[in-house]
């Protein structure tokens, strides 16, 4: 399943005086099974966006369509949009805030039951789900408030898991982590994605979109500033501090300025640089 | 004399499980030192016990090379400022002038003097412009640097950071670590213990302890403990960026121990 | 950020901005007791309504809360509009001066219910609108003080009054912070498939659960935190504090003062005249225009 974005707007405050455009005439299209992330600063309107996506808010103009489901204001109030939110799985940032069951299994299963599954059922699909993000039998029955912050932000996006949506759609899924738990996170996510599920990552690290996504959107205040590859994104925010290229990047371009031989567009990881650097001394 | 010295702490919070385990370090005076440490690894509750927001099971602190105790606890609470990690949890003024002065208040300072000393600080911040602004008007890295004006307004001699900028967007954390690397290179006296899980910010620091499991695992210099890739990788951190890369590049027979990206290119330029 | 409401401070170089907070609020109850004086002609009552609202809308423009905000804030009271005159046109009343507006059936109607009912209504109009000033115009710091300085005198009673006003200024500090949060709760629990607006009882108890316990939660831990940041800070309820924000009575205090403070002499004067014999004023200023009534 993939989301075709339509220029859609977005006002927060409407009748304010100081209401503010968050979305300004933004379309796109994501493809089933794409690997995408959105960039930008906060508040660019990235946040805002992704809440379009299942329907926490509706375009002032505009329309979000994901398979048969239209998101626009005339349908605001749409009874057919129920099943929507079965389709497409949102995770927030920091997600172990909505954790609330006695026990991890009752939690995960929660999502599953509001969509229809019974019992038995339910609690299996929840077993399954925590067994795709790490969390084993010993698990189950623990409560979740007694977890340390990792494990509660896995118990939390396997609640999402369960309901098994087609597009998943992450809010800077590894805020707060250090570098080895956002590693593993990050696999579990690419994980998903080779089972065909379309991926849509939120987030302003910019390592992250370099490593992991193949597609790049860009929000400033409001509007889809950049759409296309990681690396010529980088090329397009060079010089602009509001959001960081990535030290590898950095290098290469630096490279490139001295007189070196090299395609920093080329350059995905460590390994593409240093590969890089062999070849232009090897011709040297 | 060690402004801080820690022997043979432990802590646990349910009496079994040892969250601190017979930890021992020194911090020398006007010296940044970073404690670096996985998730869970036992960062937070170590600066707790030693601001004695904790009390801790075994083991002693001196402070100023006096026993910390009943007595002496309040000597080492008022030199001491801690920033934490969430930037709303330590908003406790309506306003920013409100909550950089809340300190001032407890401490009877004068009145009179108030504003004077609060627009100082609030221009050490970069945060002069906002002293009317209420707190949800502000962004996370606006609110750290209200937060460390409103430690460093009560002149302390020791500032923990307890993870002041892991909540913060990339440029949030930029900015708070440019005010804090400009506080250590202008306050020659204060000593800085920052608790973090950020490689790249324990590279400015002078000193790096690394904490696993409650167990202090290794100390030393910067240069030296962040070149360690496998004890780093046994506790779950990377090395930074330019160490990784000087490491690949040595395969390759090029040979840096270049310490920021500049360097680093200059070094790749030479090897031709 | 989204729930901003009318009556949430915001600041305005203004006349009654700068006005000392136990000021206002001392000139705001003087004002709402003035208000709440009856009067036995409906031709006084009307015409001191009048001065009411027009007092009323004089403080508002200097104070440059808008107008359009108080009246949009307000709209909700159409329901008890309703109610109130459903109550006077139904249940029958012995004093009615006014003729009669109409009859249905049996029914008949006087013109009274619909003053009576519009009488409170104006009065309630009045408060709302003096209290939303007030808190408008207020910083919440500066209520709290000026709570603490009418309660000291409670003081030797060993009364708590300093940590009530800091529990009440940090609570006041923490509103916005937790309607966020709630927003965010409610919208992570939506993506699970709870629906907030439809369904059973039960099933809206357990969304409702769904949001109260992580609500709950993240506010304890939240009040732990700022309990720690405070002792690290150096607080101490117990201790001797100073205070950045003074509360200062200055000229604009006693400007205000006077004017509010004739305003409710002029209407104790009209009172205690209305008590003797009732005042007309429509034949006090008018001569003998008017009659009795209308």
């Amino acid at each position: 399943m993939g989301i075709k974005i339509n220029h859609v707007f977005y006002t927060y405050q409407k009748k304010a005086t100081n209401a503010t455009l968050a979305l300004n005439d933004v379309s796109f299209e994501i493809e089933d099974n794409d690997f995408i992330s959105i960039v930008g600063e906060t508040g660019s309107g990235k946040s805002t966006l992704a809440q379009t996506f299942n329907a926490l808010i509706f375009p002032d103009e505009g329309e979000v369509q994901t398979g048969d489901y239209v998101i626009s204001y005339k349908n605001r109030k749409s009874r057919s949009l129920k099943g929507l939110r079965k389709h497409v799985g949102l995770v927030f940032q920091f997600p172990e805030y909505q954790l609330f069951e006695e026990t991890v299994e009752k939690d995960v299963a929660y999502g599953v039951k509001n969509f229809g599954v019974k019992g038995e059922e339910a609690l299996n699909r929840a077993h399954e789900a925590l067994k795709q993000v790490g969390l084993d039998e010993s698990y189950y029955k623990r409560t979740p408030f007694d977890l340390s912050g990792g494990e509660k932000r896995k118990v939390a996006m396997a609640g999402i898991l369960a309901i098994n949506p087609d597009i998943l759609v992450f809010d800077e899924p590894t805020a707060g982590f250090d570098p080895q738990s956002s590693k593993e996170l990050m696999e579990l996510i690419c994980e998903f994605h080779k089972q065909g599920k379309t991926i849509v990552i939120i987030t302003h690290d910019m390592d992250l979109v370099n490593t992991y996504t193949k597609k790049v959107f860009m929000m400033e205040q409001g509007k889809l500033a950049f759409q296309g590859t990681p690396s010529d994104l980088f090329s397009f925010i060079k010089g602009y501090d509001r959001l960081d290229t990535p030290s590898v990047i950095k290098v290469a371009e630096k490279l490139k300025e001295k007189g070196m031989d090299i395609d920093p567009t080329k350059i995905h990881s460590n390994a593409d640089l240093v590969a890089a650097i062999k070849k232009w001394r090897n011709k040297a | 004399m060690s402004k801080l010295e820690i022997k043979h702490l432990s802590f646990s919070y349910d009496g079994s499980n040892k969250v601190i385990d017979d930890i021992s370090f020194s911090v020398e005076k006007g010296t940044f030192v970073s404690i670096l440490g996985h998730n869970g690894s036992g960062k937070s509750t170590l600066a707790k016990l030693i601001v004695g927001l904790l009390d801790k099971n075994e083991g002693e602190i001196y402070f100023n090379d006096v026993l910390v105790d009943k007595k002496t606890i309040r000597d080492l609470q008022t030199k001491t400022s801690l920033i934490f990690q969430n930037p709303d949890n330590q908003f406790i003024g309506s306003t920013v002038e409100d909550d950089i002065a809340f300190g001032l208040e407890n401490r009877c300072f004068p009145h009179d003097k108030m504003q004077e000393e609060i627009e100082k600080y609030a221009a050490s911040v970069n945060m002069l412009d906002y002293l009317k602004k209420e707190p949800i008007y502000l962004s996370g890295g606006q609110k750290q640097r209200v937060a460390l004006a409103g430690a460093l307004i009560l002149k302390p001699e020791i500032l923990i950071l307890d993870e002041a900028t892991s909540m913060l967007d990339p440029k949030g954390k930029s900015t708070v670590r440019k005010v804090i690397d400009r506080i250590h290179k202008e306050n020659k006296e204060l000593t800085i213990i920052s608790i973090t899980h950020d490689i790249d910010e324990a590279m400015l620091s002078d000193k790096v302890l690394i904490l696993s499991k409650g167990r202090l695992v290794k100390e030393g210099k910067p240069q030296d403990i962040l070149r360690d890739e496998e004890t780093l990788v046994s506790i779950k951190l990377d090395m930074p960026f330019v160490y990784r890369l000087e490491k690949e590049l040595k395969e390759i027979g090029i040979d840096s121990k270049a310490e920021s990206i500049d360097q680093l290119v200059e070094d790749i330029w030479a090897s031709k | 950020m989204s729930s901003m409401t009318f009556g949430r401070y915001s600041f305005r170089e203004t006349f009654i901005h700068h006005l000392d907070a136990r000021n206002k609020i001392f000139l705001m109850i003087l004002f709402m007791v003035g208000i709440f004086f009856q009067f036995e002609m409906w031709s006084t009552a009307l015409i001191m309504s009048g001065l009411y609202l027009l007092i009323l809308i004089v403080i508002m423009l200097i104070s440059r809360v808008s107008l359009w905000s108080l009246f949009k804030s307000l709209s909700g009271l159409w329901i008890l509009i309703i109610f109130l005159m459903a109550i006077y046109i139904f249940i029958p009343n012995n004093n009615y001066y006014l003729p009669t507006a109409f009859k249905v059936g049996s029914l008949e109607v006087k013109w009274d219910a619909f003053c009576q009912s519009g009488y409170i209504i104006m009065r309630l109009i009045l408060m709302i609108s003096l209290t939303m000033i007030l808190t408008s115009t207020t910083k919440p710091m500066d209520m709290t003080y000026a709570f603490e300085w009418y309660m000291t005198p409670l003081k030797p009673i060993r009364f708590p009054v300093h940590e009530i006003a800091m529990t009440l200024s940090i609570a006041l500090r923490f509103i916005p912070t937790l309607l966020d949060e709630t927003e965010r709760i409610m919208k992570a629990q939506a993506s699970r498939g709870v629906d907030f607006n439809h369904g059973g009882v039960f099933k809206r108890f357990r969304s409702i659960i769904s949001l109260i316990i992580p609500l709950f939660i993240s506010a304890l831990e939240r009040s732990e935190e700022l309990a720690n940041a405070m002792i690290v800070r150096g607080y101490d309820p117990k201790a001797k504090r100073t205070r950045y924000r003074l509360l200062k009575f200055s000229w604009r205090d006693i400007i205000a003062f006077l004017f509010i403070g004739a305003i409710f002499a002029g209407i104790i004067v009209l009172f205690v005249f209305d008590r003797k014999e009732p005042v007309d004023i429509v034949n006090l200023i008018f001569g003998q225009i008017g009659g009795k009534g209308f």
